[in-house]
């Protein structure tokens, strides 16, 4: 037994990249755990998928159930011009004349931004809330008190303050009912001056089944600071899932419809509520921060386990690798390239012919003829068949080179099963 | 340092812990509490300087047999140590499986073998030896490096060594040792033995016979300490591949079986192999001839070069050992430009003195070329093919017309019909 060497070797922690086989043992055990990750992430986008898309409640662009394009479409169709924006700026600074702004008052639009907005469109013909939550009408209409209520049919309505509820409407879709907060049962359609504040609100289109008798819809009427104003207690009726059920479609077409133009406000963020204040309910469980984290953590960690090699890649010293007929198939391409069929025939004819020399015994130095009556004595095919073949004539296409090239090497074959 | 695939427990640990306690001080407990765990288990981790290591020599081995490596590993510190082991080879050593765990008490001592199964001839080195043992907790590693020189001589196949009894046949017929005898066979005279019926009578030696009342006759052996020459161009003609392998190989095959026979005919028998310059040199001088073994030996480390051959060079080194007639092989692509240029003009002054053999491992995927035909792709091939094919004869009548004899043959069949050429001259008293 040799002495034992050992030493440090200088350098011996440097590495370029791994081999093929240690690529291989590397994804056969980080496999598992890539596995692992991908399960957790579809988790998380299971999660995430449930409460997504109430985000986006009644949006004009959307084709989803919960969205809007239905009512847009059909109102572009008979010439109302639709423009969607994202914040209440854009609508401060569009020309609202000869307009209709809507409101997709949903969670990611503050009560006070809203109210802004009122001030905002005083110039158009009428602003129409879409009412997700109770909490944005106390900033517009401090007299009235909204509350959710759940998902019904409405009574049919009755003496509307607008043209767009005729009586006898019914719509489906109730979210939130309003009512005279001094607690005035049966809200009539005689403005009900209230002592608190300037807000005159006309409501009607009760609703069913609730023992108050609330409304869902009411009407603001136009003052200095602000348009006309609708609150709309049945928005989730306008959505694409249930526009056409009860009258919701002609509402809607009637509510959005009346001027040439038409403003459609969706919520993109902007003017969210800002932090404590908010009501919106995180969709991700309370955990999910932390283990997001933990995670983010694991994956360094897993880099670590994974990327110290056992020991240095070994480099190969590689031998000149060259394939001997190389130069032969190059020759062939070049050939190909030039479409030099007459060098090509003519190379071929050599080579046949030199072998058939061979192989007959005609002299090198006998002359064609010979050669050509040699073949036709061993073979019995025709001379002058074989004076083609054999002869000097240039083929004039390529099926003619690929013939010559088949037919040459029937000759061979022929003369050797002689 | 390194790290384990047990540390990975630390993340499932650290989910369960943020769901209980969903804060980011937990995260960071989890973190911190990791880093401190891993480090810990890292400094307590056995040293790999611990543990000896030596190589024993692993014997040479023909290309296509497998060898083994072996270490052997001690454990010259205190405690137990628990880890991995690689043994690294360059990958064409084909080493197979060169991860091993160890697991040693005290003064206890391990051997570790990893079998070796080379894909190239030459000499295989052996890389550093990597040894990672883990700590208490087995989370962490400490991992080190060391150099244990070790190499594998992988050597040339010499498929052609099955030929070798039908030739040695051959050669005994013609050696006087078979019962066959025909005169003629050899010119150098042997002994003399009485008649037995079935000898040439032209063999009879007349005067003996008288002396000694029967018949005598003359028997003859072939010459005997003949000079054989090969000269094993490894220049850039002869990097193209054949099949597998380049064409120096199925060259050495050829120079491997013609030496063999050779040695068994007592000829002397030189190699000389190089391009630019001289790459091996076996026999020749005050050694007389070289050994199969030797030859084998120096064939290893010998790989095809991107240079051009130096053919004045390579044959001074035939002429060096003085003038006496010798049968000089040259192994060597026809190529005709490289020979043309090269090897043509040397030819004349090395045939006046010397019976000159040129050997050229010919590709078996030109004639396949050539005969395929059908569309135009393989008909222009098939013209290619022929092209090169001309050339080659070209320059072996070239060679031919020059005084050398030109042999052309696949990688399989170059071998025999040397060994055949080599025969017919030995028998004809051309040596």
């Amino acid at each position: 037994m040799s002495t034992p060497v050992l030493e440090r070797r200088a350098g011996s922690y440097d590495a370029i990249g791994p081999t093929r086989s240690a690529v291989t043992d590397r994804a056969r055990g980080i496999l598992p755990w890539v596995a692992l990750l991908v399960l957790g992430a579809l988790a998380l986008a299971a999660l995430g998928a449930r409460s997504g898309p109430e985000a986006r409640l009644l949006d004009p662009r959307s084709p989803a159930p919960e969205g809007s394009r239905a009512v847009s479409e059909v109102l572009a169709r008979n010439g109302v011009e639709v423009d969607v924006v994202g914040t209440v700026a854009e609508v401060a600074t569009a020309d609202l004349s000869a307009t209709t702004v809507v409101v997709t008052a949903d969670g990611l639009l503050s009560a006070e931004r809203l109210a802004e907005l009122s001030a905002d469109a005083v110039d158009a013909d009428r602003l129409v809330v879409l009412l997700t939550a109770p909490r944005f009408v106390a900033p517009l209409a401090p007299g009235l008190a909204a509350f959710s209520v759940p998902d019904t049919i409405s009574g049919p309505a009755a003496g509307c303050p607008v043209e767009a509820l005729r009586p006898g409407d019914v719509v489906s879709g109730a979210s939130v009912m309003m009512l005279a907060s001094e607690g005035g049962d049966a809200p009539d359609e005689g403005s009900a001056p209230d002592g608190s504040a300037v807000v005159a609100a006309q409501t009607c289109l009760p609703a069913r089944g609730i023992p108050d008798g609330g409304s869902l819809f009411a009407r603001l009427p136009a003052a200095p600071d602000r348009p006309e104003t609708l609150l709309v207690g049945f928005s989730p009726g306008l959505t694409n899932e249930r526009i056409t059920s009860e009258d919701n479609a002609a509402v809607a077409l009637r509510l959005l419809g009346g001027s040439e133009n038409l403003v459609w406000l969706i919520p993109s963020g902007l003017d969210a509520p800002s932090g404590a204040g908010s009501d919106r309910v995180s969709p991700w469980p309370p955990w999910a921060t932390p283990v997001a984290l933990v995670l983010a953590g694991g994956t360094v960690l897993l880099a670590l386990v994974r990327g110290r090699r056992l020991g240095r890649l070994v480099p190969e010293p590689l031998p000149v690798i060259v394939r001997a007929a190389e130069t032969t198939e190059s020759r062939a391409h070049l050939y190909r390239r030039s479409r030099d069929r007459a060098r090509t025939a003519a190379i071929l004819r050599q080579g046949t012919r030199s072998r058939l020399r061979r192989r007959l015994g005609v002299d090198r130095t006998a002359s064609a003829h010979d050669l050509t009556t040699a073949v036709a004595a061993a073979t019995g095919e025709p001379h002058d068949r074989i004076h083609r073949i054999l002869g000097d004539d240039v083929p004039a296409t390529n099926a003619d080179l690929v013939a010559l090239g088949s037919d040459l090497t029937d000759l061979e074959r022929k003369v050797q099963l002689r | 340092m390194a790290l384990t695939h047990r540390a990975l427990w630390l993340i499932p640990l650290g989910v369960v812990a943020a769901v209980i306690w969903p804060s980011p001080g937990t995260v960071r407990i989890w973190a911190v509490a990791s880093v401190a765990v891993l480090a810990l288990d890292a400094w307590l981790a056995p040293r790999p300087d611990d543990l000896r290591v030596a190589r024993a020599p692993i014997p040479a081995r023909r290309l296509g047999e497998s060898g083994e490596s072996l270490l052997t590993v001690t454990n010259s510190g205190g405690r137990r140590v628990r880890g991995l082991l690689r043994d690294a080879w360059q990958p064409s050593a084909g080493a197979v499986g060169d991860r091993h765990e160890v697991d040693l008490v005290p003064r206890e001592r391990v051997r570790i073998a990893t079998r070796l199964q080379p894909t190239r001839r030459g000499d295989r080195i052996a890389d550093a030896v990597t040894i990672r043992l883990r700590g208490p907790l087995g989370l962490a590693a400490r991992q080190r490096s060391f150099v244990v020189p070790g190499t594998l001589r992988a050597l040339h196949p010499f498929a052609s060594r099955k030929h070798l009894p039908s030739k040695l046949a051959q050669l005994r017929e013609i050696d006087g040792r078979s019962a066959v005898r025909t005169r003629g066979q050899g010119t150098e005279f042997d002994s003399l033995r009485d008649y037995v019926e079935g000898d040439d009578v032209r063999s009879i030696d007349w005067r003996a016979t008288a002396r000694r009342q029967h018949l005598v006759v003359r028997t003859w052996q072939p010459e005997q300490h003949r000079r054989i020459v090969i000269v094993l161009d490894s220049s850039r003609t002869s990097a193209g591949r054949v099949g597998d392998a380049p064409r120096l190989d199925a060259g050495m095959d050829a120079a491997l079986l013609l030496a063999a026979l050779a040695q068994h005919a007592r000829d002397r028998v030189e190699v000389v192999v190089g391009d630019r310059r001289i790459r091996a040199r076996v026999g020749g001088g005050t050694r007389g001839t070289a050994s199969l073994k030797d030859i084998v030996e120096a064939f290893a480390g010998v790989e095809p070069e991107l240079v051009e051959a130096d053919w004045p060079a390579l044959l001074s080194a035939v002429s060096a050992r003085g003038n006496r007639r010798a049968l000089v092989v040259l192994v060597t692509p026809l190529e005709s430009a490289a020979v043309e240029f090269g090897l043509l003009p040397s030819i004349p002054g090395l045939v006046r003195h010397h019976e000159v053999v040129v050997a050229s491992v010919a590709d078996p995927a030109v004639s396949a070329l050539r005969e395929r035909r059908g569309d135009l792709e393989s008909t222009y091939a098939a013209a290619a093919a022929e092209r090169t094919v001309a050339l080659r004869a070209q320059t072996a009548d070239a060679l031919r017309r020059l005084g050398a004899h030109v042999l052309d043959a696949d990688a399989d069949t170059l071998p025999v019909e040397l060994v055949d050429y080599y025969l017919l001259l030995k028998a004809h008293g051309r040596l």
